[in-house]
C-alpha cells in the first residue's frame, strides 16, 4: 500500500521545479542554520512568502528543505566557533569544537554532515512506515481525542519551552488559547472579541502572528548587538566521502540509537532537536567504551549529537501530517503554509492528498542527498557565511518580514499585527516569556474548544467523556500529571526549577 | 530595570488584561440565539481561560513581589535593559517603511528603508550602501512580482 503511493507520489515528483526548489531550498536552510540567531525558525518564516506562489508540493518542499538544511548548518559554527547555529547544535559542540582545536575541524564537519544525513534518512523511513499507519488509527479520532491531544501538545509546547518559569509559559499557553478565542465562534456565528475590525471575523491570522513572534523580534533582538568578528578555526585537509561513512559507520550502535531517539523525540510535541540531541548524546556517552573520551574532540560526541538532531525532522512531521498537531514552532509554520495552499493536515490528507504526503517523505530522502553533497563539499563555502555581518542581516531579514505578512492576503492589515506582534515578542524574549506557547495556543485553540464543545454535546455535559475513550483518558492522565509536577514544583518549592 | 519588578508589572498588566476581557464577554452578540440545547456556548472557553489567565497572574505578582520584598540579589542577569536606542530606531524607521510603502510604493520604500537601516546599523562601507540596497530591492521586485506573481504595494512611485 505504501509502496503503490510511493510510486504515485514519485510520477508527480517529475517536476524541473522541486529540483529547483530544492537546489535553492537546501543551502539557504544551511546558511540560516549557520547564522547564529537566525535558525530554521526564522529561515522558514521568512521564506514561507517564496512558497504563496508555487504549486503545494513545490512550496512545502522548499520549506522542508530549509527546515532539514538549517539542522545540519547549526553544525558548522558549533565545530568551527564554539557557537551553535541552532539550539539543536550545542551537543555538537562538546566534541567538535575540541576537534577543531586540535586541528580536525574538517573530519568533524565531515562526520557531522555524513551523521545529519544518516540521522535524517532514517527518520524519513521511520516517518514513512509509522505515519500512514498513526493517521488510519487517527481517522477513527473523535471530538473527544482531538481535545486530549491539542491540550497535551499545548501543555508539553509550555513545559518544555518553559526552562526558567512553568509559570511564564503557563501564562504564555493561557493567552494563545484566549487569542484563539477572537473571531466568530466556530459552532455559531457569534463574534468574540472582534471589535467590529472585518479581518479579525476569521481570528487572528497565524501568519503574521508567526512572523513577528519569531521573525520581527528576533530581528530586533540581533539589532542590538554589535557586529562580532568570529574566528574560524583552520580546516585540515579532509577525508573522503566514503572515509567519512566509514568513520560514522565505527559508531554504528550509537548511529542507530541516536538516530531513534531523535525521531521519538521529535514526534512528541514540545521536545524538539536540542532535548534530543542532549538526550542521545548523554546515551551514547554512557553506553561508548570510552565515555572518558567524550567532551575532549571523540568523534562518537558528534556523530551522537549530529544524527539525533537531524532524526528530529522525520519525527516532527509525524504528528503534523497524522494529526495536525504542530510540536514546535518550525512544525507551526508548515502547518500555516499547508493552510496557506488550501491543505488541512491530518489524517484525511492521507486520503485527499496522498501524492502530496508521500511526495514529501520522497523529497525527504533527497534533500538529506543534496545536503550530504552541499555539505560535505561546500563546508568551506558555508563557514564562510558565519563572516555575513549583522547590520545587512538584520533589514533584509525585516524586509522580507514586510513581504511574508503582506503576501498571503495583500493587506496592510497583516503587516501591522506582525509589528504589533513583533513588539509583544521582543518585550517577551527580554522578560523571559516562552513565545512558543502563544503560538501552540493560537493554532490549537480552534481544534481544543470544538473537541470540547462537541464532546459535551454528544455526552450531555458529562466531563467523564474525556476518561471513557481510552486514548483521550491516556493523554489527559499524562497531561495532568505533567502540569501537577511543575504546579507542586511552583507552589511547594523554592526554585521552581 | 530589575526582572522582577517587569514581571510584577507583567503580572498586574495580565491580570487587567484578563478582566478587561472577561467582562467584554458579556458583549457578545446573538449567543443565546446560536447555542445549542447541550452546548456550554462560546462563552465558556473565552471565560474560563480567562480566569485562569487571572490565578497565573496573581501567581506571577505574587511570587515576583515576594522576591521584591526579601530584596533578594539578582546579579547581572536579573537587570533587563528593555529600551535600547538601535532596535527602536529600527522599529521607527520599519514603522515609517510600512506607511511609506501604500504612500510611495514598496519598491521605493524598501531601497530607502535598506539604506537607512544599513547605515544604522553601523554599516560605513559606501560601496556596501551602494550595491545592496539596489540590488535587494531588485532581486525582491524580480523574485516576488515577476517570478512567484506576488503583488506587492504600489504608490505614487513604484
Amino acid at each position: 500500500m505504501v509502496l503503490a503511493h510511493m510510486a504515485s507520489a514519485f510520477a508527480s515528483l517529475i517536476d524541473i521545479n522541486i529540483l529547483l526548489v530544492l537546489m535553492i531550498g537546501v543551502p539557504l536552510g544551511i546558511i540560516v542554520g549557520v547564522l547564529p540567531g537566525i535558525g530554521a525558525t526564522v529561515g522558514v518564516t521568512v521564506l514561507l512568502p517564496l512558497t504563496f506562489g508555487m504549486e503545494p508540493i513545490v512550496g512545502i518542499s522548499m520549506l522542508v528543505a530549509v527546515y532539514c538544511g538549517a539542522f545540519y548548518g547549526g553544525a558548522i559554527p558549533a565545530i568551527l566557533i564554539n557557537t551553535p547555529g541552532t539550539p539543536a547544535a550545542i551537543c555538537t559542540i562538546l566534541d567538535g569544537f575540541p576537534m577543531a582545536q586540535k586541528g580536525e575541524g574538517g573530519k568533524a564537519l565531515a562526520l557531522a554532515v555524513v551523521s545529519s544525513f544518516l540521522g535524517g534518512i532514517i527518520s524519513v523511513v521511520v516517518l514513512s512506515l509509522t505515519a500512514p499507519l498513526i493517521a488510519n488509527a487517527a481517522l477513527k479520532f473523535s471530538y473527544t481525542e482531538y481535545f486530549t491531544i491539542a491540550i497535551f501538545g499545548i501543555v508539553m509546547v509550555i513545559a518544555s519551552s518553559s526552562r526558567k518559569s512553568f509559570l511564564k509559559g503557563f501564562l504564555m499557553g493561557t493567552s494563545g488559547l484566549v487569542l484563539a478565542c477572537v473571531g466568530q465562534d466556530q459552532m455559531g456565528s457569534v463574534e468574540r472579541y472582534t471589535f467590529g475590525i472585518l479581518e479579525l471575523t476569521r481570528g487572528i491570522p497565524l501568519l503574521p502572528v508567526l512572523v513577528g513572534l519569531f521573525a520581527i523580534s528576533q530581528a530586533l533582538i540581533l539589532s542590538e548587538t554589535g557586529d562580532k568578528k568570529a574566528s574560524l578555526n583552520k580546516m585540515e585537509e579532509r577525508q573522503g566521502l566514503v572515509s567519512s561513512f566509514k568513520s560514522v559507520l565505527d559508531f554504528k550502535r550509537t548511529l542507530f540509537r541516536s538516530s531513534f531517539i531523535g525521531t521519538t523525540i521529535g514526534a512528541i510535541p514540545g521536545t524538539g532537536a536540542a532535548i534530543a540531541s542532549f538526550v542521545s548524546y548523554t546515551m551514547a556517552k554512557r553506553g561508548s567504551k570510552h565515555p572518558e573520551k567524550f567532551g575532549a574532540g571523540y568523534p562518537e560526541g558528534v556523530v551522537a549529537s549530529e544524527s539525533a538532531n537531524n532524526a528530529v525532522t522525520g519525527g516532527a512531521l509525524i504528528p503534523l501530517l497524522t494529526l495536525g498537531i504542530p510540536g514546535d514552532p518550525i512544525t507551526a509554520i508548515m502547518l500555516g503554509a499547508f493552510l496557506a495552499h488550501g491543505l488541512i493536515p491530518g489524517p484525511n490528507l492521507f486520503i485527499q492528498s496522498a501524492d502530496l504526503v508521500y511526495g514529501i517523505f520522497i523529497v525527504m530522502v533527497f534533500i538529506y542527498v543534496l545536503t550530504l553533497l552541499l555539505g560535505f563539499y561546500g563546508s568551506r563555502l558555508f563557514a564562510a557565511v558565519t563572516g555575513i555581518q549583522e547590520a545587512i542581516l538584520v533589514p533584509v531579514i525585516l524586509m522580507i518580514c514586510f513581504v511574508g505578512a503582506y503576501a498571503l492576503n495583500s493587506s496592510l492589515f497583516d503587516v501591522g499585527l506582525s509589528v504589533a506582534f513583533g513588539v509583544l515578542g521582543y518585550i517577551l524574549l527580554k522578560l523571559d516569556f516562552p513565545l512558543a506557547p502563544i503560538v501552540m495556543g493560537l493554532i490549537l485553540g480552534p481544534i481544543a474548544e470544538e473537541g470540547l464543545r462537541q464532546s459535551l454535546i454528544v455526552s450531555g455535559g458529562s466531563w467523564l467523556i474525556f476518561l471513557h475513550h481510552p486514548i483521550s483518558a491516556a493523554f489527559l492522565a499524562i497531561t495532568v500529571f505533567v502540569v501537577f509536577r511543575k504546579a507542586y514544583a511552583l507552589i511547594f518549592t523554592k526554585s521552581e526549577n | 530595570m530589575k526582572r522582577t519588578q517587569l514581571d510584577f508589572i507583567a503580572g498586574l498588566l495580565l491580570a487587567a488584561f484578563s478582566l478587561v476581557l472577561y467582562i467584554l464577554s458579556y458583549d457578545f452578540t446573538g449567543y443565546k440565539i446560536m447555542s445549542q440545547a447541550r452546548d456550554v456556548g462560546p462563552t465558556f472557553l473565552p471565560r474560563l481561560l480567562l480566569i485562569l489567565l487571572a490565578i497565573q497572574s496573581v501567581f506571577l505578582i505574587i511570587q515576583s513581589y515576594r522576591k521584591l520584598r526579601n530584596d533578594l540579589p539578582e546579579g547581572e542577569s536579573g537587570k533587563v535593559h528593555l529600551f535600547h536606542f538601535k532596535p527602536f530606531l529600527l522599529f521607527v524607521i520599519f514603522l515609517a517603511y510600512v506607511y511609506m510603502a501604500v504612500v510611495l510604493g514598496y519598491l521605493t520604500s524598501t531601497f530607502l528603508f535598506l539604506l537607512a537601516s544599513f547605515f544604522l546599523l553601523g554599516l560605513r562601507k559606501l560601496w556596501m550602501l551602494m550595491v545592496i540596497p539596489p540590488a535587494t530591492t531588485a532581486l525582491v521586485y524580480l523574485l516576488f512580482e515577476k517570478l512567484l506573481g506576488i503583488w506587492l504595494p504600489g504608490g505614487i512611485l513604484f
